[in-house]
């Protein structure tokens, strides 16, 4: 036999041999009439329902009053809280001198000496406050 | 400027009153030594309580502090019969020393206020150093707002009322003389 023919009689039956394995149907098992695989009520009867509670009725409790000692002690704890802020703003303040403004004067020329007087030269006012003596013009106004 | 004693004009410097021949000198011998007396307030007739003492000498100190360059000096006193006021105001406001010994001449901006209890007078005084920018009529002004209060008693009182008084004037006169000096700085 020759080599052409030994190949085409061999891919042939390679052919037959995979055709025959591919188109073979699958054997299925077979239906049988015995017991079922769901068991019904497997944990025995069902119970009973849950009874559904009665709604209640909501009771509101009375309201009681604030005793009176309640009310001055908040009150006075109230007073003495304002009164204690009160004070350390006011001593902040006055310790701060916000308020305090200060005041001053430039520097004078060359004073004139009078009178021998190195400190003062007699720059002043003077009044006579005692009864019986006409009103001041203080008064007047 | 007036003469403490004749209250004739002065214009000029002059080492005594040409009328009535007022120096510094004729009053050392004519008040003796310089009496004790405090920083701020001192009461030699008894007018004063401690309490108001104490109070008095409070709102000096805070005078003080808003008007740091001042001193201001009360002192409460009876002048024996012929001693003016204004002589002895004069007198102690060169001699008393109640600032600092520097502070002399337009350094001085100090303030003394005497009351003589005897005769019924008060004086009110300053130094050099205010003269350009406080005029007599401010310091009588403040002055006058003693004499309500003391008619009726009240020593300390009046010498807060005038305290008081002297203090918006000071402030008026500070602003101005202030606004004063910042116009000549402007000017320049």
């Amino acid at each position: 036999m020759k080599s052409h023919h030994r190949f085409a009689f061999f891919s042939t039956l390679l052919l037959a041999v995979s055709h025959s394995a591919v188109c073979a149907p699958t054997p299925l098992p077979a239906p049988s009439s015995a017991k079922s695989l769901f068991q019904d009520r497997q944990f025995g009867p069902l119970p009973p329902p849950t009874p559904t509670p009665e709604r209640k009725p909501i009771e509101l409790a009375e309201e009681e009053p604030i005793p009176n000692s309640w009310w001055i002690g908040g009150i006075a704890a109230a007073v003495l809280a304002v009164g204690a802020i009160v004070f350390g703003t006011v001593r902040a303040s006055r310790s701060s001198n916000l308020f305090g403004r200060q005041y001053r004067f430039p520097a004078g020329g060359v004073a004139a000496l009078r009178l021998g007087g190195t400190r003062s030269g007699g720059h002043m006012a003077t009044i006579r406050f005692g009864e019986g003596l006409p009103p001041s013009k203080t008064e007047d106004t | 400027m007036k003469c403490p004693s004749c209250a004739s004009p002065l214009a000029a410097p002059l080492p005594r009153c040409p009328e009535c021949q007022l120096s510094l000198q004729r009053l050392d011998r004519k008040f003796g030594l310089v009496p004790r007396r405090s920083r701020y307030l001192s009461d030699r007739s008894g007018r004063l309580a401690l309490p108001e003492m104490k109070g008095l000498r409070k709102a000096l100190r805070l005078f003080k502090r808003k008007f740091p360059q001042i001193l201001l000096s009360v002192l409460v006193t009876e002048l024996p019969a012929g001693h003016a006021v204004g002589e002895y105001a004069f007198w102690m406001a060169n001699r008393a020393r109640f600032s600092s010994a520097e502070n002399t001449q337009s350094d001085n901006l100090d303030l003394l206020l005497v009351i003589d209890a005897a005769s019924d007078m008060a004086a009110l005084v300053a130094g050099y150093g205010l003269e350009p920018h406080v005029s007599e009529e401010d310091l009588q002004r403040a002055l006058e707002a003693l004499t309500r209060p003391l008619r009726a008693g009240d020593w300390a009182g009046g010498i807060h009322a005038c305290l008081q008084a002297l203090i918006l004037t000071l402030r008026d006169c500070s602003t101005q003389a202030q606004k004063r000096e910042f116009e000549q700085r402007d000017a320049l």
